[in-house]
């Protein structure tokens, strides 16, 4: 495996008597989008800000890009880019300057009017940020993290304040800049977001990495597995046990669920054809990152 | 260099797009002359008790100069940065690599432009149309000018830092403009205060550095001890200033 480019070990921030950050170990590769997925209050803002220099942790060892964010936190905002919770821009300043002021702060010359409209904001060049709806603030804080071509940037809930539409949009341009070289680091509570678009994803529970993996590696983990789901009015389904990968079919009246693993919808599919069932409703659903938090930490994200 | 630069000329053009700040820290002052000059005028007080021997407005213009930057240091920049504080605007340039310093003189440059223009509407009105004379020693006014400029801004700095929120800033910036405006000798002439007032007021930063504005303006020479006086204040000042700085 290559050298991580972010690598965190026992990251730990206490308030005061509260531990916002327990024990906090993981690996960030060069050109990967990595997510911390958790509930608020997991603690996942507060590491990322550790990382960024923002915050002084009280323990555990941080390097990014080589960098301890502790003693070199110049040099490394330099090299990164931020798009933070709870930041924002003075009512008055319009949307050009300040992607030329931030552009001014990269340590080469960026031509951030590329920028501007690879992000759909040149049509709002003008208006100030006071006038500017949350989902127009948000995608020009994003295109603020990616003005100095950072080698890594940190998003933290940035698709908060966005319609379905903007967030699928944000997410195909998420993927752009990684496909240019980019490491991206994304915070998120949203399940969708997390399993569309991250690469790998450790998900974070009180103060602690529960697990890591790819989204589809955490997903298939998941023992509950696939759940087949149609209805029939046929009475015998027993021909249905014996389909490979079926474990237990329930029906309850003519709704009939059969739980099963792997390529399950096919087989049950073809069996029931082959049986002269064809019902329009047939339709699966797998096992969600929802049910894998649920399983790991044992109680549920919006808990 | 260039960071400062581009951060100024942005923090100019917010600042011409805010009306009411501008009010505030540029014309309330000139106000407050208007009204003086009605009442006064530039004859000096016969018996030469009063404003220092001199025309009411001779005394008052250069004073007024600094009640114009007192108004920059004590409400304009506390709540500007107080604000920025707040709205997570510091959070977001701090993230960025801005640093400290950067900041910091991009805020000097402001409020000394801001003082210039102040003061140059103050001089205009003052002795184009109200018949102050002209400074004994500019470069003595000058030098106190400047020195009152930085002391100013390392006071709103320092406030800005320490005042938790925009409401502290704007309740303690208003109230010390108004206890310096009223006893610093920048409204009421000094000598008709009290004595126990004057004692007071001698805590207080603007005192000094209307002492120092004045007393080349109207040819009693540079004041060094007010000028030292200034200087100290705004030494400690901008150590406090620059150790209490918070970014958020």
């Amino acid at each position: 495996m290559p050298k991580p480019i972010i690598s965190v070990e026992h990251l730990r921030k206490t308030y005061g008597h509260v531990v916002a950050v327990d024990d906090l170990s993981f690996q960030v590769q060069e050109g990967e989008i990595f997510g911390l997925l958790g509930p608020n209050g997991a603690g996942k803002t507060t590491s990322v800000e550790c990382i960024q220099a923002l915050r002084h942790p009280d323990g555990g060892e941080v390097r990014v890009l080589g960098l301890d964010p502790r003693t070199q936190s110049g040099e490394l905002r330099r090299l990164i880019g931020s798009q933070l919770q709870q930041s924002a821009l003075p009512d008055r300043m319009r949307v050009w300057e300040a992607l030329d002021l931030f552009a001014a702060f990269a340590p080469r010359k960026v031509d951030w009017r590329a920028l501007m409209s690879a992000w759909g904001l040149d049509t709002l060049a003008g208006r100030a940020f006071g006038n500017l709806s949350g989902g127009q603030r948000q995608r020009l804080l994003i295109a603020l993290a990616l003005v100095n071509q950072p080698k890594v940037v940190f998003l933290d809930e940035m698709t908060t304040g966005l319609d379905p539409a903007a967030r699928r949009a944000t997410w195909d341009l998420i993927r752009e800049v990684r496909d240019r070289g980019c490491t991206i680091v994304l915070v998120t509570h949203f399940m969708e977001e997390a399993e569309r678009l991250c690469d790998r994803l450790a998900i974070v529970d009180r103060g602690r990495i529960v697990a890591t993996d790819t989204p589809q590696g955490l997903i298939s983990a998941e023992p509950a597995g696939v759940r087949v789901l149609f209805s029939a009015t046929v009475k015998d389904l027993d021909f249905l046990k014996k389909v490979d990968q079926v474990g237990q079919v329930r029906r309850e009246g003519d709704r009939v669920e059969v739980e099963g693993s792997g390529p399950v919808l096919a087989l049950v599919a073809t069996e029931l054809v082959k049986h002269g069932i064809v019902p329009n409703d047939l339709r699966v659903e797998r096992p969600t990152l929802e049910d894998v938090f649920l399983r790991l930490t044992g109680h549920s994200m919006r808990d | 260099m260039r960071q400062l630069a581009k951060l100024t000329w942005v923090e100019i053009k917010l600042f011409a797009r805010d009306p009411l700040t501008m009010v505030f820290s540029l014309a309330f002052p000139v106000f407050v002359l208007i009204i003086m000059a009605g009442v006064f005028g530039n004859t000096p007080d016969p018996e030469g008790k009063v404003w220092a021997g001199v025309g009411p407005m001779d005394y008052l213009v250069p004073g007024f100069c600094g009640l114009s930057i007192a108004a920059i240091g004590f409400i304009a920049l506390p709540i500007h940065l107080a604000l920025y504080r707040e709205r997570g605007v510091l959070r977001r340039l701090r993230s960025s690599s801005v640093s400290q310093l950067a900041l910091l003189l991009s805020q000097l440059c402001v409020s000394a432009l801001l003082a210039v223009i102040g003061a140059a509407a103050i001089v205009i009105l003052g002795m184009a149309f109200n018949g102050a004379h002209a400074p004994v020693s500019p470069a003595g006014f000058a030098a106190a000018f400047v020195m009152t400029v930085v002391c100013f801004v390392a006071l709103g700095v320092l406030l800005g830092a320490v005042l938790p929120n925009v409401q502290a800033a704007q309740a303690a910036g208003l109230a010390l403009f108004f206890v310096s405006e009223m006893t610093s000798g920048v409204g009421p002439p000094r000598e008709v205060l009290p004595e126990a007032m004057q004692q007071f007021a001698r805590g207080l930063p603007l005192t000094h550095a209307a002492v120092a504005l004045q007393d080349p303006w109207i040819g009693r020479g540079v004041n060094f001890t007010e000028l030292a006086i200034v200087a100290g204040i705004t030494v400690a000042a901008a150590v406090l200033a620059f150790r209490f700085f918070r970014w958020e």
